[in-house]
This record gives structure tokens, C-alpha cells and sequence, in this order.
């Protein structure tokens, strides 16, 4: 059961969020480390999570607020990658948008 | 650090298929750390000290720290502890002497109020999922009608939308009712007494924070200084020039992270309203276009004001290379004198302190227009 992510802004946590993986259940059927949608060994043992329903913790803007958090952090943290990488997607994508814009009338 | 201390007490006890929310508290614990380096340094950078530590405040982060349920401490924290902070925050920015304890306080701001949006929109989520929640809320009315999934459409952030199209399926809204027409009214109506208030003169014992000669000669300002950016500024082709500015140096967007809002600019005159919108996406602006009135309410939040207070504020980004004292946008806002912050979507309004260093870095673009072109 595998998924294809499509990167949008770089690949981000909400891009892999497709498929089977990406569907977070109401009440998760393990209280494992094991990650989401992954077959568990039945000898796993449990964790013993107390907070196992997703209205517990969920809320429906929590990864987006997640990539929000780290945006800024990781270019910062690796000037190479975060820097070039983020700026350089976004010149190509937002530069055509603005310079298309009507002649000015000034 | 009560805001740090908080998630890492719950985390360990919350399912692990919750990854993403994990993940977000996690990015909150590193928030608070950097907040507390910035404050500390800044606070002992001088030779000052801490000052004294009142008890009441003690208590009322026990409180936090001991609530019972996680959703019970999740109100606490995100919506009461962290609003506050951002307002004090926000306070901060507006009062603070120089231009690096102002980045300093919209750095931190922007971090609180991701913070507020958890809390909101995870107790909404709670509200509207589960009628145990909903059912023990009810005592709290207010609270309730605010959060309630049937109090009316629900708005969602161009990210997400883009994110849900790429995995083909639609996206749940992600925002707060948008509030009626009566409502708003009634919002307005209340804002206008608070504001008025403001304006009465501070008891002798007190010291006046903004004095009634402050407000004069700020209001004196625009007529001298209206000349100085030498730029109509009611005018698409300026704020376009500001985004291209802004797209030529994402160099100094990068640190503060990306940008996803929709800002409506409204600069009124005796006669008529001029009215533009600013599409903010990842490290840039997007779009900027003219628009009526009524198509402002689309955007996440409106900065409407007397066109004489936008030239003040572009005067004296141009005069001085950024804004300064209370000419940031977040102060104007915060003071609600000349230009006030409105929303119809309490989520969208959140975005203005969200991305605010972003917002002003775009108008302090005005100092480097204003150099070329004088």
C-alpha cells in the first residue's frame, strides 16, 4: 500500500499527508510507535498513551501551523539548503505572478 | 516556560498516529526556548536585572501546569495564557525605544499567535467532533456559539486548499465562522466606547502613557511630511513596486519563514475609498489588485484607516528607512486611532500577527523606492 507525495512548496508534511497515511483515525487502533498506516507486529508492546481519541489533540490547522514553525527556522539553521532552496522556488513561481500585473498607471 | 512545560508534560501521553500535532508542540517548545534566550539576554544585556517575580503569577501558571485534562489545559494555555502574552506582546512592540526590541517583540509575536491558532482551532475541533465536549461547554454560551461547527461557513488558508487539491480531495475549513452582520455590528459598536476611553486623561497618579500633545502632533504629521515618499500611494502600480521589491530580496524574508495571507489595505479620504489587496505566498507577494469595498471582506483581515495616516506611515518609513515608534503597522493597529485591524474571520485576523514582520519588512520596501526614485 504504498503513496506517491506530489512536492508543492518543497515536501512538506502536508504534501505526504495522501492516501491511507494521510487520513489521521478518530481512534487509533494501536498505542504503538509504529507509524500511522504502518503494519504493526502483534508482540509491539503498548505505550500506554492516555490521549488516544483524535479530538484529544487534534485540530485541523495543526500541520499547516507546523510548517508555518519550521519555515523560518530551517533556513535559518542551514543557510544553503533553506536559503537557496526556498528562495530559489520562489522566484521561480511568484516572479512571473507579480510581473504580469497590469501596466502601471502612475 | 509554562508554555513549554506544558505540551512536554502531555506529549508522551498522546497516541502516536497524532504525529503532526506531536510535531507542532514540539515546534512550540523551541519557541518558548528561543523566546526566553531573547528575553533573558535582552533583560540582563544592560547590567538590569529581573526585577520581582509577583506570586499571583506564580499561581496562576500552577494552575496551567496541574490542569486536569488536556483540553482543559490547552484553554488555559493557548487561549488564555497565550492571547495574553500575545497582547503583551503586541504592547511590547508599540512601547518598545528602538527598531531591534521591535523586531524582537514581532518575532515573538508571530510565534504566540501560531500558538493562539492551535488552541482556537483545537478546541473547535473538540466541539464539533465529539458532544461530550460540546455538552460540557455549554455552560460557557459564548464560548460555545463561537466554536460551534452550525454557526456558518468556515474559511481555509491558500496552503491548505493547494495541499488538499494536490491529494485530490477537498479541504475541511480550517477557519472560524465567519461572523454575521449583527455580530460585527455589535463588535464595532463595543470597540468604539473602548477606543474613546483611551482618549480620557490619565489620573495624576498615573503616568500618562500617550499624552494629548502625542496624538496632536501626530496628527500634524501627514501635513508636513506628505511630500516625502513624492508617491501617490492610492495608487496599484506603488504597492506593486513594493512587491517586486520585495520578491528582488527574499534574502530578508527568509528568517522570518513564509508568508499565506490576505491583506486589505483601506485608505479612506473625504469622498472615496481607495482599496488593495495583497497576496502574500511563501517568501513573497503574489498578487496585488485593486478592489471595491465589499470584496475586502474576502481578504483575511482589513487595515483600514484615513489616507493621511498611510502617508504618515510611508513618510516615515522613507524618512527613516523603517518604521519607527508608533508608525509600525502593528502599533497604528494596536493604538486603533488612525488605522484599526478588522477581520471577519477571527482565524484570518490572527494572521496579521502571525505574519506581521513579513508585513512590515513589505512596507519598509517603501525607504528603498523612495532612495531610488529620489
Amino acid at each position: 500500500m504504498g503513496v506517491k507525495p506530489t512536492p508543492g512548496r518543497g515536501l512538506t508534511m502536508l504534501d505526504i499527508a495522501v492516501g491511507s497515511y494521510g487520513e489521521v483515525p478518530d481512534r487509533p487502533p494501536h498505542r504503538s510507535m509504529a507509524p500511522r498506516d504502518a503494519d504493526v507486529d502483534p508482540d509491539t508492546p503498548d505505550m500506554g498513551y492516555l490521549l488516544n481519541r483524535k479530538t484529544d489533540v487534534w485540530a485541523e490547522n495543526v500541520t499547516e501551523l507546523y510548517e508555518e514553525a519550521v519555515a523560518g527556522s530551517e533556513a535559518t539553521r542551514h543557510p544553503v539548503v533553506g536559503v537557496a532552496g526556498i528562495a530559489g522556488r520562489h522566484r521561480a513561481r511568484a516572479g512571473a505572478s507579480v510581473h504580469d500585473a497590469p501596466p502601471r498607471s502612475r | 516556560m509554562i508554555a513549554s512545560d506544558l505540551p512536554a508534560k502531555w506529549m508522551w501521553r498522546m497516541n502516536h498516529d497524532f504525529l503532526e500535532a506531536k510535531m507542532f508542540l514540539c515546534t512550540q517548545i523551541m519557541d518558548e526556548a528561543r523566546h526566553a534566550e531573547v528575553f533573558r539576554k535582552r533583560a540582563l544585556a544592560n547590567g538590569g536585572g529581573l526585577l520581582m517575580s509577583r506570586c499571583q503569577s506564580e499561581g496562576l501558571l500552577r494552575t496551567i501546569l496541574e490542569a486536569k485534562t488536556y483540553h482543559q489545559a490547552t484553554a488555559l494555555m493557548h487561549l488564555l495564557g497565550e492571547g495574553f502574552i500575545l497582547d503583551i506582546f503586541r504592547m511590547g512592540e508599540l512601547i518598545a525605544p528602538s527598531p531591534v526590541e521591535k523586531r524582537m517583540f514581532r518575532m515573538a509575536m508571530q510565534d504566540e499567535a501560531r500558538h493562539v491558532a492551535y488552541g482556537t482551532m483545537h478546541i473547535r475541533y473538540g466541539v464539533e467532533q465529539d458532544p461530550d465536549i460540546a455538552r460540557r461547554s455549554t455552560r460557557h454560551s459564548t464560548t460555545v456559539r463561537w466554536f460551534s461547527p452550525s454557526s456558518g461557513p468556515t474559511r481555509t488558508s491558500a496552503r491548505a486548499r493547494s495541499a488538499a487539491r494536490r491529494r485530490g480531495g477537498a479541504c475541511r475549513g480550517q477557519g472560524l465562522p465567519v461572523a454575521d452582520g449583527a455580530a460585527a455590528q455589535a463588535v464595532h459598536e463595543l470597540s468604539r466606547p473602548l477606543r474613546a476611553g483611551r482618549h480620557q486623561p490619565s489620573p495624576p497618579h498615573e503616568a500618562p502613557t500617550r499624552t494629548a500633545r502625542d496624538r496632536s502632533e501626530h496628527r500634524a504629521e501627514p501635513a508636513r511630511r506628505s511630500e516625502v515618499i513624492g508617491v501617490d500611494i492610492r495608487n496599484q502600480s506603488f504597492f506593486e513596486d513594493l512587491a517586486t521589491e520585495m520578491n528582488a530580496h527574499p534574502e530578508r524574508f527568509t528568517t522570518l519563514g513564509e508568508a499565506d495571507m490576505v491583506a486589505a489595505l483601506v485608505m479612506r479620504d473625504d469622498d472615496a475609498a481607495f482599496v488593495v489587496e495583497l497576496t502574500f505566498a511563501g517568501l513573497g507577494c503574489e498578487a496585488v489588485r485593486q478592489i471595491d469595498e465589499r470584496t475586502a471582506h474576502d481578504a483575511d483581515f482589513r487595515l483600514d484607516g484615513a489616507l493621511d495616516a498611510w502617508r504618515a506611515m510611508f513618510d516615515d518609513i522613507a524618512l527613516h528607512g523603517t518604521a519607527t515608534g508608533r508608525m509600525t503597522i502593528n502599533s497604528l493597529a494596536l493604538l486603533g486611532d488612525d488605522i484599526i485591524c478588522v477581520g471577519d474571520d477571527p482565524m484570518g485576523e490572527d494572521k496579521f500577527s502571525r505574519f506581521n514582520q513579513t508585513l512590515q519588512e513589505y512596507f519598509d520596501g517603501a525607504s528603498r523606492l523612495a532612495a531610488v526614485a529620489g
